[in-house]
């Protein structure tokens, strides 16, 4: 009796330490730009992942004890530095993927260097340049060709719009991009391009502009630009005497309390796209505006979203890559990921066979100060 | 639209004017290009945000501003020029520590912030608009109007009518010999440290007010506007610089109008460029300056 005592206890321990020695730390870097021109997109992004990272480990998804360890690294919105992380990153055998860098011209340059280390980045920016640099760079965005016909197509089939005149930023390639898809998907329908107007992504005065385009006979206004900066420019087009009746249109960038908050009623009936529907609008998505809300003391962003989403995603692929997950495993975990619930978009996200993200978009229009689906 | 573009471009380069006379009252005494002035004109914009957000009456805040943007360059003062002064031939080291002071400063901002761009309350200013012969002009481009038309007036009036405009300008056209006849030239750089500071400051909070938008990068794209006012204005010139910013704004807004926005900086650039190559001490760097001298 004392005998089997002693060998069970013995076989008890022995699981026991076989289950601890078993137990693993996955390391995920979160690359993003922190500082610079694109904070505004990496420092949201990097809080959406912060909360998600704390989830999963304490969702135990990654089996029992094992832990998902993220490094938050700054790329500065510069090139140069993004390639001297990467390949840091890529020289550390222990760092299994990269979630980043953020902007285009630096995504393209940085999934170029993951390709030749071999080492699975997932860039914040939609450019298809980082899929066609080889099998081990993803866009997690999905881009302007699958997200702005949602709103082109409204704005020439469902409001109609004849003539339409296009505000930008130049700097981000991201935007520009978004805005020459709008052009051409409006051109393609028959609207008239009244005029093509860029400002910078530090402007705030936009007086001379808004006085021009208020002058001007459209009945369509599409701005691109972060939510602050857009409604900023919407708050003076108002004021410079902007006819009511022209509509404004916007991408997903808009999606975020900030461009209500800033905009007050001169953004009343603006119509954009967004991958985050503020407040949320199913259970996974009402739950992570919560406890986003509870962490940060503030309303999630669509980039707070889409980095929650991002490190989701990571982990989705982590779960699926084996029991000692590698690069390789990752990398094909990643490309085959689907129906991963995220916040974002329609709610699931998958990778098509060209490993284009597909996660949908909703049609949104400002009414009553808050996000209501369009009407159609 | 002429007009409107005019008075756009009139009130766009007041405020160039507020940020460029700091600018240019530190290369006039110091022969120093402050490259933190960005900084200090968007901690102006902070400094007035937080304290109205936190239940400060707004003109107390603006006061607040002022005050503490003009404390905040007489340190960077301390910090960035003062042992390089001692030291002479500051001129280039000069430009990499107020680099630094402005990387600092701007770091701390994005800290603060949270990289999230902020905005005065509604209801901060009134929101009131008058038309007449055919233009809008809001309440507060009024005010911004009057405020430099004041603050360019008292400060000429400060430079050249009272003994502390002579002891600067003293200082601005030879440092040893004001020192020898009994200036001190500490005294001069505290003044036109913090003069300069809390305009840079004000013109921050007028900027952040006026576009309801506070940034923690928001003196960027003004200290490259300022580098082409004082240079085509002529460095060291209190009203070459008024003058040149009032010129720059026009410009801008008629370019953004009638030929492209995408065309106003390399436009504005252009004109700096063939400044440079005709006129280079600027339009009014010889006539009007108070720093011909050297400074030491």
């Amino acid at each position: 009796m004392k005998k089997s005592r002693i060998l069970g206890s013995a076989a008890v321990l022995a699981l026991m330490s076989a289950s601890v020695a078993s137990a693993a730390e996955y390391r995920v870097i979160v690359l993003q730009s922190l500082t610079g021109p694109a904070a505004f997109i990496g420092a949201a992004f990097a809080d959406g992942a912060r909360l998600a990272e704390a989830q999963i480990n304490a969702s135990g998804v990654l089996g029992a004890g094992n832990t998902l360890s993220v490094e938050y690294a700054d790329d500065a919105t510069d090139r140069t530095q993004t390639m001297s992380l990467i390949a840091r990153y890529a020289a550390d055998p222990s760092v299994l993927a990269i979630l980043g860098p953020t902007s285009g011209a630096v995504a393209v340059a940085g999934a170029a260097s993951a390709n030749e280390m071999q080492v699975p980045v997932m860039t914040t920016s939609n450019t298809m340049d980082v899929l066609h640099a080889g099998p081990w760079s993803f866009i997690l965005t999905q881009p302007p060709q699958v997200t702005i016909p949602y709103i082109a197509d409204y704005a020439a089939q469902v409001a109609g719009v004849e003539n339409c005149t296009l505000i930008g930023i130049r700097e981000n390639e991201a935007y520009v991009t978004l805005q020459n898809t709008f052009e051409e998907s409006l051109r393609a329908q028959g609207v008239n391009i009244v005029g093509v107007e860029q400002i910078g992504i530090q402007d705030s005065d936009f007086a001379a502009l808004s006085t021009k385009v208020a002058s001007q006979d459209q009945d369509c206004v599409f701005v691109s630009a972060p939510a602050s900066q857009a409604a900023n420019v919407i708050v003076q087009l108002r004021q410079a005497g902007l006819d009511p009746e022209v509509r404004i249109f916007g991408h997903n960038s808009l999606a975020s309390p900030q461009f209500v908050e800033r905009g007050g009623a001169a953004v009343e009936g603006v119509t954009f796209i967004a991958d985050w529907v503020p407040g949320g609008y199913d259970d996974n998505s009402r739950a992570f505006d919560a406890a986003f809300t509870a962490q940060f003391g503030r309303a999630p962003d669509n980039w707070n979203a889409i980095g929650f989403g991002g490190l989701t995603i990571m982990a989705d692929a982590l779960s699926r890559a084996g029991d000692a997950p590698t690069r390789e495993s990752m990398r094909d975990a990643l490309a085959a990921t689907s129906g991963v619930a995220v916040p974002a978009g329609q709610g699931l996200y998958a990778l098509d066979a060209e490993r284009v993200p597909r996660v949908g978009m909703s049609v949104l229009t400002v009414q009553g100060g808050a996000f209501v689906l369009a009407p159609r | 639209m002429l007009l409107q573009q005019i008075l756009n471009g009139t009130v766009s380069g007041a405020v160039y004017a507020l940020f460029a006379l700091g600018f240019t009252l530190i290369f006039g005494v110091q022969k120093l290009l402050n490259l933190a002035h960005g900084a200090i004109f968007m901690a102006g914009a902070f400094i007035a945000y937080y304290a109205t957000i936190n239940g400060l009456p707004f003109w107390f805040a603006v006061v607040l501003a002022v005050i503490a943007t003009g404390l905040v360059s007489i340190v960077t003062d301390f910090v960035a020029f003062r042992q390089l002064r001692k030291q002479g031939h500051a001129e280039f080291a000069a430009i990499v520590t107020s680099l630094g002071v402005d990387l600092i400063l701007m770091n701390i901002a994005q800290q603060v912030s949270r990289t999230q761009v902020l905005s005065f309350p509604f209801g901060t200013f009134p929101v009131e608009f008058y038309r007449g012969f055919g233009m809008r002009i809001s309440l507060l481009q009024i005010v911004i109007l009057v405020l430099v038309v004041i603050l360019v007036a008292a400060l000429y009036w400060y430079i050249h009518r009272t003994s502390f405009g002579r002891q600067i300008r003293a200082v601005s056209s030879n440092e040893t010999t004001s020192a020898l006849l009994g200036v001190s030239s500490q005294s001069v750089y505290l003044q036109t440290f913090f003069i300069a500071g809390a305009l840079a400051g004000l013109a921050g909070v007028l900027i952040g007010l006026q576009f309801n938008s506070i940034h923690f990068m928001m003196g960027e794209p003004f200290l490259l506007q300022a580098f082409v006012v004082v240079v085509i204005g002529g460095l060291g010139s209190l009203m070459g610089a008024v003058l040149a910013a009032l010129f720059i704004g026009i410009v801008q807004s008629l370019t953004i109008a009638y030929l492209s926005s995408e065309l106003s900086i390399a436009i504005i650039f252009t004109l700096l460029f063939v400044t440079l190559l005709f006129f280079p001490n600027g339009f009014f760097g010889k006539a009007d300056t108070f720093a011909r001298g050297s400074r030491r």
